[in-house]
């Protein structure tokens, strides 16, 4: 009997954080997310990055701007609840005064071994669906070999002047 | 008071410092006090500018950062009052103008109209330095003290509303966050 492997598995903190210091990402806002659990302490050991903990996503957002316009290059760690919770701010922030927002969205509730599409987990399945519906990029990290797209995302943001999102499948090790 | 003396006291005391206003009313009377690139008019996502404006205080510690702000806005964004406090920016002044409504839409009275106190709520979220004012002779007091001192600072300032009509500003979004980021970045 073969044993059933995973849709998606989980990424080295230490591996996204590489990444994230050779975009030179200086400060994070975070709603926490236990997708990201060791990415967030990882985020917060970091003393090259400020790391602020806002209380909603649309919060988030809106320092997120600020850092922006301030001349500071952020992103937003949150989960997947967190982008329906922000629908009318990524509207009015992100696509209507184009502002980059680089987003790590965790698939709270994703069991590794099931694809998205097939998951028991409304909030799993929804997230890309919306995310097309409101015309915002997204990329899947699903495992080591995705490590690029963090990169691509990035570029997306900024190159687009809008949000874009990393969907975090599988919780970070 | 109203609302467009007290923006025109801060105006008056303003070099290089951004000013980043609430949508409606306080976008329209910093308008109306005169146009300049560090002035940050935001149009959707209601609640947001004191949240924008702390990003901007930490993204510029050396410069203080003003945010003019309505009471219904803030009412919608009340954890932001807790994050400024964790964040502690000493360079963010945040003018809550509390005219007790949702004026744009109406005038339907918010919940400030039957007692919730803003500055009451910024203390026990832990922001220290708040004042209150309902003159213009005291708000200029606490906004001195506020420029002076290292904050963060929360002034609750009570004012009316005349229903005088008001200029919309002819500002094209986009060029506004363009011209407003140049004022940091150059």
């Amino acid at each position: 009997m073969t044993e059933a492997k995973p849709v998606a598995v989980g990424v080295e903190a230490s591996v996204i954080m590489a990444e994230l210091r050779s975009l030179g990402i200086d400060h994070v806002i975070c709603i926490p997310d236990s997708y990201q659990k060791t990415l967030i302490a990882a985020l917060q050991d970091d003393p090259s990055i400020r790391f602020i903990t806002a209380c909603t996503e649309d919060e988030a957002m809106g320092i997120n701007a600020g850092l922006y316009m301030g001349g500071k290059n952020p992103m937003l760690v949150i989960q997947n609840n967190g982008i329906f919770a922000s629908i009318n701010t990524i509207k009015a922030i992100p696509l209507d005064a184009r502002i980059p927002t680089f987003i790590f969205v965790g698939q709270f509730q994703r069991d590794p071994m099931v694809a998205v599409e097939e998951s028991r987990s409304r909030a799993v399945r929804m997230v890309e669906p919306t995310l097309d519906t409101w015309g915002v990029p997204h990329w899947r990290l699903e495992g080591p070999d995705d490590i690029g797209n963090i990169r691509a995302a990035y570029e997306k943001a900024h190159e687009t002047m809008g949000p874009v999102a990393l969907i975090v499948g599988a919780p970070t090790l | 008071m109203q609302r467009r003396e007290g923006i025109a006291a801060l105006v008056r005391r303003l070099d290089n410092e951004p000013v980043i206003a609430n949508l409606g009313p306080a976008t329209f009377d910093l308008y109306a006090a005169g146009d300049r690139d560090a002035n940050l008019y935001t149009w959707g996502a209601m609640g947001l500018a004191s949240s924008i404006a702390l990003g901007v205080a930490l993204a510029a510690p050396d410069r203080k950062v003003f945010v003019t702000d309505g009471d219904g806005s803030l009412l919608m964004n009340l954890g932001s009052l807790a994050t400024i406090a964790r964040q502690a920016p000493e360079n963010l002044v945040h003018i809550v103008w509390d005219n007790r409504m949702w004026y744009e839409t109406g005038g339907q009275p918010t919940h400030t109209s039957t007692g919730t106190d803003l500055g009451g709520i910024a203390l026990a979220a832990g922001i220290r330095n708040v004042a209150r004012a309902a003159t213009v002779e005291a708000f200029e007091e606490a906004l001195d003290q506020a420029i002076r001192e290292p904050g963060p600072w929360f002034i609750h300032v009570d004012v009316e509303e005349t229903g005088e009509p008001r200029q919309r500003p002819k500002v094209i979004v986009e060029e506004n966050l363009v011209k407003f980021r140049r004022t940091f970045t150059g």
